[in-house]
């Protein structure tokens, strides 16, 4: 064998071994919490439920299941089970249409909960691609299929917040990674699973949410319709 | 497809290779024909119902070259035939690109209520652009005649079908013709694979990361002034990494094959004029339109205000081929100034010299550079409208609190800046001549070193995990 022969062996081997390791810490830290195998230090979650709701499913134990849009996704588990007195697991998105609520949910259903809790608004069944088509959703993560499991494992973007999970670890870091989670740069930025998505406690929902401010947002948004349909196709949003 | 893609990477470039290598035990024009095969392919997986096209244009641009290159015709006729085959190559990009730009303009100058919606094909502007210059050459008596194959595989190369470089007919059938390069070559292929993963890297991990804070400018919510210097540079950054590493991409895989492609940029950051920055910058579309637009509009030939005039509407139509969109157009007006102001300046100004030397340089290198940027806002914006609210933005100082999103944004547009000027290019790196056919010839280059080996090979696996779906190239559009 050439020289040159023995360095693109060479070459490809360390690619090869090089995206295994990537792959193996990504097993190890397990971010969503898929693979359940290791437990090291605290659990960190991502506000992208349609992700996160992944590994909720698998990892949580529930007797309920909470599904609904961003007028769900703001409540705490911990306040449901209190006023219901049940265990659940909420698996609500914003701005998801009834397709991604009724997939999510029939993986849910898998672990057979006894109660459904549905928060239902009509915007949910507007025209909405099939599941395998949303970008937003990683659906063959619900499946645990191969692809979906590589895609997971085989993953920069795992990667990165696994190692961040794992550097939260020392407390010098802790600071830096709060900067980057404040700047989106890190998915994975809750520790307390009751806290996901929910309002912060120092927010008084009667001054954030009243009649006076909804005016107001109404009023400006008239005059500035561009901000409103900024990130959404309106055409797509308003065909039914 | 995209060089990008799963696919790409792990079915269509390995079974290529290895039938185009396989037939080239048997014959050299198999592997040939195989490459064109594996090219409309590549070409067909996403864009299907312009393969019809795609191979109308190049068997009509074959047959009008036959004639040109024949010595059947002469004078008139032989004008006549050139003429034909370019109107008739501008007519087909025209109505593909131009005829929806136009209507929006007679809408809006004589609410004539005009609905053109037609499909631009991708790549048809780098396939018209390269077969113009095909016939204009066999027209000057320059091309001694190719096989149908071979030019079929010139014009749908995959490796530059998409987006470029824009290839020279020369360059390239005299390697598509030559029998060494249809055999292996381990050194070539290693070669190719790093440099492939050198602009893997830039798309995925640079470009792609960066692409986010595009939005703190060309977003609909309108920035401060901090945001729209820190997205103006972010796209500034980000546009330079997607296409350089597209063209790595393409150098690289092109050489697995053996076919050296040219070189399309030369650290065009690191330019002290704006002359020196076009020819860094795109320089394949550079030297087309300096040989097949400038040069015939009489260049400099006619006294200096032709040439300013010719310089204006070289860069005018530039900017134009890049899309159908008066932000283009300016774009291009842009660089013909600037280009005509720094000739100006080389026959009329100051020549510094001595102690001040190093202080001008850095001059002229921060004042190309904001130039540059400057006339990236209007490339970038969706209307001139919005450009000049952008550039207003740029223009008023004023303070406004930074987000941890608009730090970090800063941060890495800082990062990417060192890249950009003070990091070796990937021809640099690897010691790649495209003139001399060689590669990382030296016993003491890099790719000679294990641990460069070791590098590269990371950097490949970190850039094809970072490959993120729905990423296109930005040039794909053009």
């Amino acid at each position: 064998m050439s020289r040159s022969a023995k360095n693109l062996f060479l070459f490809i081997s360390t690619a090869l071994m090089t995206a295994v390791l990537i792959a193996a810490f990504n097993f190890v830290i397990d971010p969503l919490q898929l693979f359940g195998y290791f437990h090291l230090g605290r659990h960190w979650y991502t506000p992208d439920s349609r992700m996160q709701n992944a590994g909720l499913i698998r990892a949580q134990d529930f007797d309920t299941v909470f599904m609904g849009t961003s007028l769900a996704v703001h409540f705490r588990q911990r306040e449901i089970d209190e006023q219901l007195g049940v265990h659940s697991v909420k698996l609500a998105m914003s701005g998801s249409t009834s397709v991604e609520q009724s997939y999510v949910l029939a993986a849910a259903l898998r672990r057979h909960p006894k109660l459904v809790i549905w928060q239902m608004d009509d915007w949910i069944f507007r025209d909405a691609p099939a599941i395998d088509a949303d970008i937003y959703v990683p659906a063959d993560l619900y499946r645990m299929n191969a692809k979906g499991v590589a895609g997971y494992l085989f993953s920069l973007d795992t990667a990165r917040e696994a190692m961040w999970i794992a550097l939260r670890g020392f407390k010098p870091l802790e600071v830096v990674a709060h900067g980057l989670s404040a700047a989106q740069y890190l998915k994975f930025q809750e520790d307390n699973l009751n806290e996901l998505n929910a309002f912060p406690a120092y927010i008084e929902l009667s001054t954030a949410y009243n009649s006076a401010r909804a005016r107001a947002s109404f009023a400006h948004f008239l005059r500035a319709p561009g901000e409103i349909e900024a990130g959404y196709n309106y055409a797509a949003m308003v065909q039914f | 497809m995209l060089f990008n893609s799963y696919l790409f990477i792990f079915l269509f470039l390995p079974i290529t290779l290895i039938g185009y290598f396989m037939l080239g035990r048997f014959n050299s024009l198999a592997p040939v024909v195989w490459l064109a095969l594996a090219s409309l392919a590549f070409y067909s997986v996403s864009n299907w119902q312009f393969v019809a096209l795609l191979l109308g244009s190049v068997a009509f641009n074959y047959i009008v070259g036959l004639l040109l290159i024949g010595s059947r015709l002469h004078g008139g006729p032989r004008f006549a035939a050139l003429a034909l085959g370019v109107a008739s190559d501008l007519l087909v990009l025209g109505y593909f690109k131009y005829a929806g730009f136009i209507a929006a303009n007679l809408n809006a100058l004589f609410s004539t209520g005009l609905r053109v919606d037609i499909l631009l094909p991708v790549g048809i502007s780098f396939y018209t652009f390269t077969q113009i210059a095909f016939l204009v050459d066999a027209y000057r008596g320059k091309v001694a005649g190719y096989r149908l194959p071979h030019y079929a595989l010139f014009v749908t190369y995959f490796p530059h079908l998409i987006a470029g470089p824009i290839l020279h007919h020369e360059d390239m059938i005299t390697q598509f013709e030559r029998e060494k390069t249809k055999h292996p070559d381990p050194h070539l292929i290693l070669c190719g694979l790093i440099i492939f993963a050198i602009g893997l890297f830039k798309k995925t991990c640079l470009a792609d990361g960066i692409q986010p804070f595009v939005a703190l400018a060309f977003g609909p919510v309108a920035p401060s002034f901090a945001q729209a210097w820190i997205g103006a540079l972010a796209y500034t950054f980000q546009l330079y990494f997607d296409f350089s590493g597209y063209s790595d991409m393409a150098i690289g895989i092109s050489l697995m094959f053996g076919v050296f492609l040219p070189l399309n940029f030369n650290s065009p950051y690191k330019a002290r004029n704006i002359i020196d920055f076009w020819r860094r910058w795109h320089m394949t579309l550079s030297q087309f339109l300096r040989d097949y637009l400038y040069i015939p509009l009489g260049g400099n030939r006619r006294g200096r205000v032709m040439r300013y005039a010719n310089l204006m509407i070289t860069m005018a139509l530039g900017g134009l081929w890049h899309g159908a969109a008066w932000t283009f157009v300016i774009w291009g007006v842009l660089h013909g100034l600037y280009l005509s102001i720094n000739h100006a300046w080389n026959s009329y100004g100051a020549t510094i010299k001595g102690r001040y030397a190093a202080a001008a340089n850095l001059v002229a290198f921060i004042l190309t550079f904001l130039s540059v940027v400057v006339a990236w806002v209007v490339f970038r914006a969706d209307s001139v409208a919005s450009a000049a609210s952008i550039l207003l933005k740029m223009a008023s100082p004023a303070h406004s609190d930074l987000s941890y999103r608009d730090m970090l944004a800063a941060a890495m547009v800082g990062g990417y800046a060192l890249l950009a000027w003070f990091a070796p290019n990937t021809q640099t790196i690897m010691d790649y001549n495209h003139d001399n056919r060689t590669v990382s010839q030296a016993v003491r280059a890099w790719p000679q070193r294990r641990s460069f080996i070791y590098a590269s090979a990371a950097l490949l696996a970190f850039a094809i995990l970072g490959i993120q779906q729905h990423s296109e190239f930005i040039y794909f559009r053009f």
